[in-house]
């Protein structure tokens, strides 16, 4: 390189949910890292709903913390509405969401850049990618400036070769006034990536002053509200209710008649959007019997004079819009300040990247975020945090950090995105992990904060505070395991709660593992012995409830390990396997999958082709020895 | 440099037929040079020009041109053979040597001998078979009885597979609902899963596992064979009634007690089922010595493993306190069967207490000098072993129906039935039903291949012997 503007260990392009962790988690390390992004007021910007976490999102963030990163304490700072979702189902399927302060989150997050010395937050559009012998070498600008890094990190969002729609009008850009990346799209191309379209959309925003608010169902927040980091002593802000409204007859009317006006309908967006999320056009088209479609009226933050109508994602044309937001109770006099709109754009089909989130075809290139297909703030941040680590690690010369499936959700996020390419934009859900009872929300700091202190990112307070946690809930255990039930009142007790007689000699385990027993209702049936806080309590009570369906992963995760972490090499010569499937020759040399338990799971390849591949291993490796 | 390796699957051979003198014997090769090595060694046609599937007379020729063996050659085009590959199969004579020499004349000619089960596993992989099928066709190879064989044929048509896909689809359909109510329902306007409507399909599901179960122990029985421990106290007349059951001498009876110290064993066929019959030490406690008292510790061992216990009692001399209460038919032992010998001494009195009572309660008497009694004795193992009714079917009909045989597919049956149990007790909490659900989806799925793991193929297939 002849001249250079500056010379990182770490180049991070794009500075969203994903971009802040990628930037962070390296700088956080003791690397240089250089933030470029379009627009510095943008960083860390909540472009669709103003909050965070959520079912299997939640658990994201929680780990996201427990690794070290930023998200969790990010949102505990400016949340103004924390509720923990599916409280009445068991606790591995409990997560917990907040609706956020939609500016002091992109605030509070650019403080945080801002005042992290080893990040440099530069504004610019990166055009030019360099590379030399399939290594990156740093990144060009669209105004010229040269900046070498050792690795970069992509996390350009929905911002490739973006296309925002709204009724018939089309607009280049990735969000509302925001323009799209070109360059940097075609400049991927001519290294050899491929990308493909997918779709997603956003709601109009009303003005707060407008809405009727007693023509619509008040949902107040928990009190009190459970952080998500667990560096959090206390949430501060002010907490506001959420508003439930309902889409009725009239609303279905308008969109219907105005259906042909819609670009989704037209057929104008070739892109897959999320079925888990429909706009409201696709929900009415769909579920043509539902006579009615819930609303929840999201206010934007406590000074903010937006609300966010969420379940009413749009890409009618703005008078339809307007025109049904009006229909719905509550906001018979709204004004529409901003409108919904659907958004078309490229991500590089994720049989590209390794579970580093390295690409395959550059070495030192990182893919985050929504570019790999998926979704969501969350899903974003934590393959960000991941491709900081990994490109921090290979900065250092160290072996990139993979999390299993039985570790994390993002374990499973990113052993998803190597096995199959998204179909519609990826998101988490609590089904998606197979672990999902190892895999608390509240387990996330016992799980990853080890991890994250190992690698000098979270601190050795957090991991230590998380083995105690993890001790003293053992230690609990183990006392009720071995403490004998007093007969008399154990009987009186399972009598009252209805849950079947107890033998002489029983323990009090035992008693605490039905159904309807809770920790409290076993206190009588303790002696002396200290007595544990109340949140433990809640963590002994779940794990003596789980712990036989627990022993059972457990003993499974064990059993696959062998076939699991057997590695399969880069160079390995699939086409030389007499007797693949061509779907699965042709699937395995696109994913390059790593181990022989990625490969297993790669859709179209099949438990004969695995066999197969067994018996190629052995034979490869065999041969290898010799030559 | 690997490239010649991979680039085309090798060409193996083997007998496919069981080692031993047969009147016939099978040498199969299978892989890419199959049909080029036979046109080398066989005269009579050219194989590589044969039509599809057709039988050719001809000679097996040495190296030298001298005749190896009259035989009959069959040939197999990719991928209508059983390997899916191009295949020969060589009738000869069943002499070993003569299959000996055939086979070696193959490997001069560049094919390589198979190794355990290496067919199936070509199969397997060719997608020939599934998993459940080529377990099956290790039953075949591993049959040792007429039913045996049946129920092995029924299961590599892909019967079972077809009930535990449509089983499978039901649990699908109920860890769909259960999952959406997880994932969804706090967020959308997802309706909660129907509780009853879990536990009604749960049901259904369990009465067929436990159908499969229950016909797959006696398929089980019918293909391992049924397991007789013959137990009793010295000088009960173990031994001889052994030897009465087998039709030959095989133990030494005397009048000592303590004579039988190590197990016997010997094979006996009813209603087309293989029983084991092992003689044991007699129990007692004054064992004259370590050779003895180790008889009586292996006889117990045996005892556990036994599929039928039959407890032999001298009826002339006093009977135990167990010996009375088997009698009586007071015990909660499975499978257990006392039989009074020695029906030629006057009865003692605890045995003539049963002189008078209805066949059904009184313990069998048998009297191995005049035969009485060892008709009965053999329909009431064949009863204890297969059921009444499968019994009373006669030789074609024990056991036709059972679909699972294997001792693993039986293994994974009952991890489905546990794990469908546990569910219909938890449904009313999601994440554990769900938990539930998958591993029963994960037990199916063992038994059709479709979670199969290393560990689990490498069971199976070195679970063949060479040549199927």
């Amino acid at each position: 390189m002849s001249r250079t503007d500056g010379k990182y260990d770490v180049a991070v392009i794009g500075a969203g949910h994903a971009g802040v962790e990628a930037a962070l988690a390296p700088a956080r390390l003791g690397f240089r890292v250089l933030l470029l992004t379009l627009d510095r007021l943008a960083v860390g910007r909540m472009s669709c709903n103003p909050a965070i976490g959520g079912l299997a999102k939640g658990h994201l963030v929680r780990e996201i913390d427990a690794l070290g990163g930023e998200m969790a304490r990010a949102i505990d700072a400016v949340g103004i509405h924390f509720k923990l979702l599916n409280r009445s189902r068991g606790p591995a399927v409990q997560g917990p969401r907040a609706q956020a302060d939609r500016d002091g989150y992109s605030a509070y997050m650019l403080g945080v850049v801002e005042n992290e010395p080893n990040i440099d937050l530069k504004d610019g559009e990166a055009a030019d990618l360099i590379v030399t012998g399939g290594e990156i070498r740093g990144l060009v600008t669209a105004t010229g400036e040269k900046y070498s890094a050792d690795s970069v990190i992509l996390t350009a969002g929905t911002f490739l070769s973006a296309v925002m729609f709204t009724g018939d009008r089309k607009v280049a850009g990735g969000r509302r006034n925001e323009p799209a990346a070109e360059r940097l799209g075609e400049r991927m191309r001519t290294l050899g990536f491929r990308t493909a379209r997918l779709k997603t959309g956003t709601p109009p925003r009303v003005r707060r002053s407008t809405v009727d608010w007693s023509r619509a169902w008040e949902q107040k927040p928990d009190r009190p509200p459970l952080p998500f980091s667990f560096g959090t002593e206390s949430i501060d802000r002010p907490q506001v209710s959420c508003w439930i409204t309902r889409t009725n007859d009239k609303t279905h009317d308008i969109i219907r008649r105005n259906l042909d006006r819609s670009p989704l309908f037209r057929g104008e967006i070739g892109g897959a959007g999320p079925r888990y999320c429909p706009s409201i056009e696709d929900k009415i088209h769909r579920f043509a019997h539902q006579p009615s479609h819930h609303v929840f009226l999201e206010i934007e933050g406590g000074d903010s004079d937006l609300v966010y109508p969420n379940g009413l994602s749009t890409s009618l044309p703005e008078d339809v819009q307007e025109e049904f937001l009006r229909s719905i109770p509550g906001l018979e006099e709204c004004e529409m300040v901003i409108p919904g709109y659907a958004v078309e754009y490229d991500f590089f089909p994720s049989d590209q990247i390794r579970r580093s989130l390295e690409t395959t075809l550059v070495e030192g290139l990182y893919l985050a975020g929504q570019m790999n297909g998926t979704s969501g703030y969350e899903e974003a941040a934590a393959q960000g945090i991941m491709a900081g680590i990994n490109a921090a690690n290979r900065c250092r010369g160290d072996r990139p950090l993979v999390l299993s499936r039985a570790e994390a959700y993002i374990g499973v996020l990113v052993d998803d995105l190597v096995t199959r390419v998204p179909r519609e934009p990826y998101r988490m859900f609590t089904s998606r992990a197979e672990h999902r009872l190892i895999l608390r929300h509240d387990t996330a700091d016992v799980r990853l904060a080890p991890v994250g202190a190992a690698l000098g990112l979270a601190s050795e307070a957090a991991a230590r505070r998380a083995a105690e946690k993890d001790r003293d809930a053992r230690r609990e255990i183990a006392y009720l395991s071995s403490r004998t039930a007093p007969f008399h009142e154990a009987n009186e007790l399972t009598e009252r709660l209805e849950a079947g007689p107890v033998r002489p000699g029983t323990k009090v385990v035992e008693i605490l593992r039905r159904p309807a027993v809770s920790y409290d209702d076993i206190l009588p049936l303790r002696d002396g012995e200290p007595l544990p806080a109340p949140p433990l309590r809640r963590e002994v009570e779940v794990r003596v409830k789980y712990a036989g369906y627990v022993e059972r992963q457990i003993r499974l995760v064990e059993k696959l390990k062998k076939m699991e972490n057997r590695s399969i090499p880069t160079h390995f010569a699939y086409e030389e396997v007499g007797g693949l499937s061509n779907e699965a020759e042709e699937k395995l040399t696109a994913f390059r999958p790593e181990t022989l338990g990625v490969a297993s799971r790669i859709e179209g390849v099949t438990p004969a082709d695995v066999s197969l591949l067994v018996v190629y291993l052995d034979r490869w490796e065999r041969t290898e020895e010799l030559s | 440099m690997s490239t010649i390796l991979y680039r085309e699957g090798d060409t193996v051979v083997a007998p496919a037929t069981a080692p031993g003198v047969g009147a016939l014997a099978v040498v199969r090769i299978s892989g890419p040079d199959a049909i080029s090595i036979a046109d080398r060694i066989f005269s009579g046609a050219t194989p590589s020009r044969a039509p599809l599937r057709t039988m050719h007379h001809g000679t097996i020729l040495s190296v030298d041109g001298e005749p190896i063996d009259e035989v009959l050659l069959t040939v197999f085009r990719t991928p209508h053979s059983y390997t899916g590959e191009d295949s020969v199969e060589i009738s000869c004579h069943g002499a070993p040597y003569l299959v000996r020499r055939i086979v070696d004349r193959v490997v001069a000619e560049g094919a390589r001998l198979a190794g355990p089960g290496e067919f199936t596993r070509r199969a397997f992989r060719n997608g020939r078979i599934d998993l459940a099928q080529a377990e099956a066709v290790a039953d075949v190879i591993q049959a040792r009885s007429a039913g045996a064989a049946r129920s092995a044929l029924r299961q590599l048509h892909g019967g079972l597979s077809k009930r535990l896909q449509s089983m499978r689809h039901q649990l699908i359909d109920v860890l769909a609902d259960v999952e959406a109510d997880l994932d969804f329902a706090a967020e959308e306007e997802v309706p909660s899963y129907d509780r009853e409507a879990v536990k009604a399909t749960l049901g259904e599901v369990l009465t067929i596992i436990r159908d499969l179960i229950e016909k797959g122990e006696r398929g089980r029985i019918v293909r391992d064979g049924v397991r007789v421990v013959i137990a009793g106290r010295p000088n009960a007349g173990k031994s001889t009634l052994f030897n009465a059951l087998l039709e030959e001498d095989r133990a030494i009876v005397s009048e000592e007690p303590g004579t039988t110290r190590d197990v016997l064993e010997g094979e006996i066929e009813l209603g087309g089922i293989l029983f084991t019959l092992h003689d044991t030490a007699g129990e007692r406690e004054e064992a004259t010595g370590a050779i003895e008292t180790e008889g009586i510790q292996r006889a117990k061992a045996k005892q556990k493993e036994a599929d039928i216990v039959l407890r032999v009692a001298d009826r002339s001399v006093a009977l135990t306190g167990d010996e009375k209460r088997l009698a009586r038919g007071e015990h909660d032992l499975p499978r257990h069967l006392l039989v009074f010998t020695k029906g030629d001494l006057p009865a003692g009195p605890d045995a003539a207490a049963f002189d008078d009572a209805p066949r059904a309660s009184r313990p069998l008497t048998v009297c191995v000098p005049s035969g009485e009694g060892l008709d009965e004795l053999r329909a009431d193992l064949l009863r204890l072993a297969v059921g009444e009714k499968e019994a009373g079917a006669g030789k074609q009909g024990v056991a036709g129906d059972a679909d699972v045989t294997s001792r693993r597919h039986l293994q994974a049956l009952r991890t489905v039935e546990r794990a469908v149990v546990s569910g219909a007790a938890t449904v009313r909490e999601g994440e554990l039903l769900a938990e539930d659900l998958r591993a029963a989806l994960n037990g199916l799925d063992e038994i059709t291949g479709e979670g199969a793991r290393e560990e689990l193929l490498d069971e199976i297939f070195s679970r063949f012997c060479i040549g199927k």
